[in-house]
């Protein structure tokens, strides 16, 4: 290599490096670091090495039940947004350019409303004197509120409505990309409209389904806002939990661990993608 | 019956018969009047500039767009409504439009597996096809892993194997080089022949459908200029447009004046004119002639006589040597050794005989 390219290569890449370094490694070294360290509740931690914190995280009952529904929360809207985005992308790939325009609109006006906004919003809606209910009791079809907001389900919703954008935008990419004589010729070949969609566009739509499942699902277990507001005292997910022991608990070697375990799923997961989707 | 037999013990009816068609779209119409038959086994060429109707016509006939009017049969049947799926017309598209994510044989069983086949009987089929198509060893190998030519055969091998009743080609050579085109031209035709299929085919290249086609349709602005067969075409344009998109000769352009033994004739230069005979009809004003460049006999001529020539260019086996007329431009294909006394700034003296000249409507 001559000299020339390997230059420009470090100014291209060295701005974002830099800053990556400074706002990404170095904080998360920080706080590995704070994850070996021992809980004191005096003095927040002690500088001594122990493997006490990961040992409690990986052995309690409390934290294990705590990463599997924090995982299920994410498998969970996952799934919801894909099955509710495929169609929608579906949809938005094969509009006319008017239509178009208007349905991305609206898919994406969920990332244009200020998340705490979006969050309370969901809050009146959902809550047991919220208007679902209420409306739902004044036409009779409940008498008693039904338990939508607080818990997990109110969690979902949330999270599938900020969510859905980025798996339909996922899917739509890859969608539009699909040369249309591809369903002309396997119409004239005979093929159903199942048929084509399960033979041709779904194979070929496989690696925005996968791109946009893993943005969804790290997305969704490591959001902190929606399910600290919906999720009422009732739901604890590792963000959550992170935040709790920062503050109010203040045991920041656990909160430090609880960080790293949650990064290390999170890097599995693309790990696990890059490995499925490594044919495409 | 299985449905992918062709009908071929039905009445003599054409393979292709379209009538009256018109196709709109957004307010523009893309095919006005169009009727055609296609005859079973022929090789037929859509031909004309882009957007003059041909793939909206092969479209149409596809089942892909659906006509404001006029009807479409296949093999006698009216298939007004009928979706593609059920048509059985191959089709192989300008982008080839291959699956991406299967091997050469997996598109080439995807037909088969449209119309139920189980494995054991499809496979043999596929293998077959692509056989045909001189593939046989590349059949494990995707899309991308193979050239363009490769492509193109594999493409054709999807769409042969159904046993279609109705081979369409939407400009199937125009990816290619031109040696590779000139290739897969023989070829198509060979194959075309060997099975017998009835073929209709989409290009904009006069010399690929000339070569190909057992008759050419060429189209103007969504409607039908001229069917012929390739020689007919280019020997009896029916127009002056038709003459000069098929490259028919020269076309001259000035008033036509009776001369005294029944011959119109019109002046190239002031000491120089060509005369046709009127033909059946009337003459109609604006009318064209058409001269052969293979038709025009050159004299050299001493400078302020005759017409000057502009240009030479070497085409192998002719020289076309180009002129200057106040009836338009001319060219003259001469064979190498008898253009030698034309060099470029000469002048020379213009004839051709009257019955080999054409009067043709302008336009």
């Amino acid at each position: 290599m001559t000299r020339a390219p390997r230059l420009s290569l470090l100014l291209y890449l060295g701005p974002v490096t830099l800053f990556y370094l400074v706002f990404l490694v170095l904080p998360y070294a920080m706080v590995l670091r704070l994850s070996v360290f021992r809980f004191s509740s005096m003095r927040l931690y002690v500088a001594e090495f122990t493997t006490a914190n990961y040992a409690a995280v990986l052995t309690d009952p409390f934290y294990l039940t705590l990463l599997a529904r924090t995982v299920g929360l994410g498998l969970a809207v996952t799934l919801i947004t894909l099955i509710l985005g495929y169609p929608l992308a579906l949809l938005i790939a094969r509009a006319g350019p008017g239509l178009k325009s208007a349905l991305i609109a609206v898919t994406l006006s969920p990332l244009l409303i200020n998340l705490v906004v979006r969050t309370y919003a969901w809050l009146v809606l959902l809550g047991d004197t919220g208007v679902v209910n209420r409306w739902l009791q004044a036409t009779g079809l409940t008498t008693a509120p039904l338990p939508l907001g607080g818990n997990m389900l109110s969690v979902v919703i949330g999270l599938v409505h900020i969510s859905l954008p980025l798996m339909a935008l996922s899917l739509i990419g890859v969608l539009e990309r699909i040369d249309p004589a591809l369903i002309d010729a396997a119409d004239s070949l005979g093929a159903s409209r199942a048929r084509i969609l399960r033979r041709v566009i779904l194979p070929l739509t496989w690696p925005g389904v996968g791109a946009g499942s893993l943005l969804v699902f790290s997305f969704a277990i490591s959001a902190f806002v929606t399910p600290a507001l919906l999720g009422g005292n009732r739901v604890s997910t590792i963000s959550t939990l992170i935040y709790e022991k920062f503050t109010f608990s203040s045991n920041w070697p656990v909160g430090a661990t609880l960080v790293m375990v949650l990064l290390v799923i999170n890097a599995g997961v693309v790990v696990l993608h890059a490995r499925l989707f490594r044919e495409a | 019956m299985a449905p992918w037999t062709p009908q071929s013990t039905l009445a003599p009816e054409p393979a292709l018969s379209v009538s009256d068609l018109h196709v709109r779209y957004s307010g523009t119409t893309a095919l006005r009047d169009v009727s055609l038959d296609v005859a079973r086994g022929e090789f037929v060429a859509l031909l004309g500039p882009s957007g003059c109707g041909k793939t909206s016509l092969l479209r149409t006939v596809a089942g892909f767009i659906q006509p404001d009017q006029g009807t479409v049969r296949l093999h006698g049947r009216d298939v007004a409504g009928m979706p593609a799926r059920h048509r059985n017309i191959g089709i192989v598209f300008q982008s080839y439009a291959l699956f991406p994510h299967m091997t050469a044989l997996e598109n080439v069983l995807f037909g088969l597996e449209c119309r139920g086949l189980r494995r054991p009987v499809a496979l043999p089929r596929a293998r077959q096809a692509l056989d045909l198509v001189g593939l046989d060893t590349l059949s494990d190998r995707r899309p991308r892993q193979l050239s363009g030519g490769q492509q193109q055969r594999v493409a054709l091998a999807r769409a042969i194997v159904i046993e279609p009743d109705l081979l369409l080609l939407d400009e199937p050579l125009g990816a290619l080089d031109k040696q590779l085109r000139v290739q897969m031209q023989t070829e198509l035709k060979t194959l075309q022949r060997r099975l017998g299929v009835t073929a209709v085919f989409v290009t904009h290249d006069q010399e690929e459908a000339m070569s190909m086609a057992d008759r050419i349709v060429v189209m103007r602005a969504g409607g039908i200029a001229q069917v012929d067969t390739p020689e007919r075409l280019f020997r009896l344009p029916a127009s002056a447009w038709v003459c000069e998109f098929v490259g028919g000769g020269n076309l001259l352009r000035a008033p036509l004046t009776p001369t005294g033994n029944g011959l119109l004739r019109m002046e190239i230069a002031p000491d120089s004119v060509i005369e046709v005979a009127p033909g059946p009809g009337a003459v109609v004003p604006g009318a064209v002639i058409q001269v052969p460049f293979d038709k025009l006999r050159l004299h050299p001529a001493p400078p302020g006589q005759g017409l000057p020539i502009t240009g030479r260019r070497f085409l192998g086996a002719t020289v076309a040597v180009h002129l200057d007329s106040t009836a338009g431009p001319l060219c003259a294909h001469l064979p190498p050794g008898m253009a030698e006394p034309f060099p470029l700034g000469a002048r020379a003296h213009v004839e051709a005989d009257p019955e080999h000249c054409r009067l043709l409507p302008d336009g």
